[in-house]
């Protein structure tokens, strides 16, 4: 099983096509022709059809292409290792986080506890697909809106919110002190999508039981991006509590939803091998900031 | 990534575990010097020292820990991809999915399975019962074996073998003492058969009234020649249904009996044309299309 031979294959049913894969690739299509050709025989697997006069990926190439996937990203994962080495960051604190945390609870957390570790700790912020981060033990901590109750993991409940909304100061609800659902009838909403890795999302939560979750008209993934559509006077967004303490409400008037559940942000680690320094501190910094 | 392959990964995990190119060689079957050449080529492909040299064995550096870790996870991850290989490979990643009636089911297609597990001994295959068009234009059968099927376009058609109706009465029946029967002798029996509108059979068997000049109206309808046959409980009943049953199943206490005029049907394979088959698939297609110039018509 050959590495480069892998790489045709994928190329080749991601894209479709032996020329397209050559384009792909930047090779001759004879070439990976002749890379299909081999790799089939090397692996005595199916790989490639005439269908309809055209080359076509097997079903077994298909399936090789998923299953492979995984293997690709750990290789990717090694090279980002080492690449980290070469910079000097190999000992760096590792947290991974929706995008509707990575702009508000976190920053003044991480400053702190840069603050507490004399500036000495790298920091690396990855985004999404945060449980299989923490679990392939690619990060030391992660933040997410909700316990991911899995074995091995341990969640830690850091503080609680409720939805606000964002507006523009000279829009006309920004004269309301609170704001009820009737009153966003007929408004834009702009907020998040399902952060996907929760057990329980309080955010979406909040926003079905608030009876929101159907109205929103523009979902985003961050926070600025939000703040910045209602500064345009695109619409109104909806978005945590947790904003306030950022600096991306500036200009904009901050509004509380009436009767709004509680929105909970999460720390998550793993529980068997003990946090390093770096790590625990920057969980003390995001857990002193919620008292 | 130019410098780290899996194979090289492997050998920089073991240098680690054994401490020394020598036992590390041993443990993976190499020479010394390609175990060194390895550390070397892939230290000088990621850039960075691994190893430190310290009282004649190689030490991993502090550094590079989260780096032997995810090393580790690619050894473990190539490890599956191999044994996902093996699984294309006999047929147990991917089913067969055959779309079928039962009576071509027991029959045709069971004689081509005998012989495609005595070369795919661990292949998965699903044994669909539907209606095989269907299946196949939903993506959930690769291949589909039927009695005379209306098709979409997409749909290649090889006809197999031929059979053909016949009726079943029970042994009771004094129709039972006949060569044969005509459809104008089951005009007045209880008749279980299929629907017109639903199976291929059932427009077929119709048409065959409609030519005779008499009324096709079962007074049961079935989606399969298998459940007509058991359903035949009282005195009087009488089923049409396709010969390929009786060549499969024996059925105690009912006599089978030709249908004249002829009734004939052709069983047909069916693929997708714009979709390529799996390799157990079209050694399956295969067996199937060869054995058909072997079976004698029905």
């Amino acid at each position: 099983m050959k590495l480069n031979a892998l790489h045709v294959i994928d190329a080749f049913v991601r894209l479709g096509g032996t020329g397209e894969a050559a384009q792909g690739l930047g090779v001759s299509q004879s070439a990976v022709i002749k890379a299909l050709r081999l790799a089939e025989q090397d692996l005595d697997v199916s790989l490639l059809a005439t269908v309809q006069g055209r080359l076509t990926p097997t079903p077994e190439a298909f399936e090789l292409t998923r299953r492979a996937r995984p293997a690709f990203n750990v290789l990717r994962r090694a090279r980002h290792e080492a690449d980290m080495i070469r910079v000097g960051m190999a000992d760096r604190l590792r947290i991974a986080t929706v995008p509707g945390l990575a702009h508000s609870i976190l920053p003044p957390a991480i400053a702190s506890a840069r603050l507490a570790l004399a500036d000495t700790a790298a920091v690396e912020v990855v985004f999404d697909h945060v449980r299989d981060h923490l679990v392939a033990d690619n990060v030391d901590l992660a933040i997410s809106y909700g316990p991911m109750a899995i074995e091995g993991l341990l969640d830690v409940e850091l503080r609680r919110s409720s939805l606000v909304c964002v507006l523009g100061r000279e829009h006309p609800l920004a004269s309301h002190e609170t704001l009820a659902h009737a009153d966003l009838d007929r408004q834009r909403l702009i907020s998040y999508g399902p952060d996907g890795v929760s057990r329980s999302d309080s955010f979406q939560t909040a926003l079905a039981q608030t009876g929101l979750a159907d109205r929103i008209a523009i979902t985003v993934r961050h926070t600025d991006t939000a703040c910045h559509l209602a500064r345009e006077g695109v619409g109104i967004a909806v978005v945590d509590g947790f904003v306030i303490s950022s600096g991306l409400t500036e200009g904009l008037a901050i509004r509380p939803i009436a009767s709004s559940p509680p929105v909970m942000a999460y720390a998550h680690h793993r529980d068997r091998a003990p946090l390093d320094r770096a790590a625990r501190i920057l969980l003390d910094c995001l857990a002193e900031a919620a008292a | 990534m130019s410098g780290l392959t899996p194979f090289h990964a492997g050998v920089l995990r073991a240098v680690d575990r054994y401490g020394t190119t020598v036992e590390a060689a041993r443990q993976l079957n190499l020479t010394q010097s390609a175990v060194s050449k390895i550390i070397a080529r892939s230290e000088a492909g990621l850039g960075v020292v691994v190893f430190e040299r310290r009282d004649g064995r190689l030490v991993l550096r502090p550094q590079a820990r989260a780096l032997m870790r995810a090393l580790g996870a690619v050894e473990d991850e190539w490890r599956d991809l191999r044994q996902a290989i093996g699984e294309l490979r006999s047929g147990r990643a991917l089913p067969l999915r055959i779309a079928s009636t039962p009576s071509i089911g027991q029959g045709l297609i069971a004689q081509a399975l005998r012989q495609l597990i005595s070369e795919y001994p661990q292949a998965r295959i699903e044994l669909i019962m539907g209606d095989a068009p269907t299946e196949l234009s939903q993506g959930t059968a690769d291949v589909g074996v039927m009695f005379s099927p209306r098709v979409t376009d997409d749909i290649a058609l090889t006809p197999l073998a031929q059979a053909s109706i016949i009726a079943l009465v029970r042994d009771d029946d004094p129709l039972a003492q006949c060569d044969f029967v005509s459809l104008t002798d089951l005009k007045d029996r209880r008749l279980i058969c299929f629907d017109r509108e639903k199976s291929p059979l059932g427009w077929l068997i119709a048409r065959a009234h409609e030519v005779a000049g008499l009324d096709y109206a079962p007074f049961m309808t079935v989606p399969y020649s298998i459940s007509a046959a058991h359903l035949m409980a009282q005195h009087g009943d009488v089923t049409l249904i396709d010969s390929l049953l009786i060549e499969a199943h024996r059925f105690d206490g009912l006599t089978r009996l030709p249908v004249a005029p002829e009734i004939p049907i052709t069983i047909c394979l069916m693929t997708v044309r714009s979709r390529p088959l799996t390799r157990v698939a079209a050694r399956l297609v295969e067996i199937l299309v060869r054995d058909r110039q072997l079976q004698p018509t029905a």
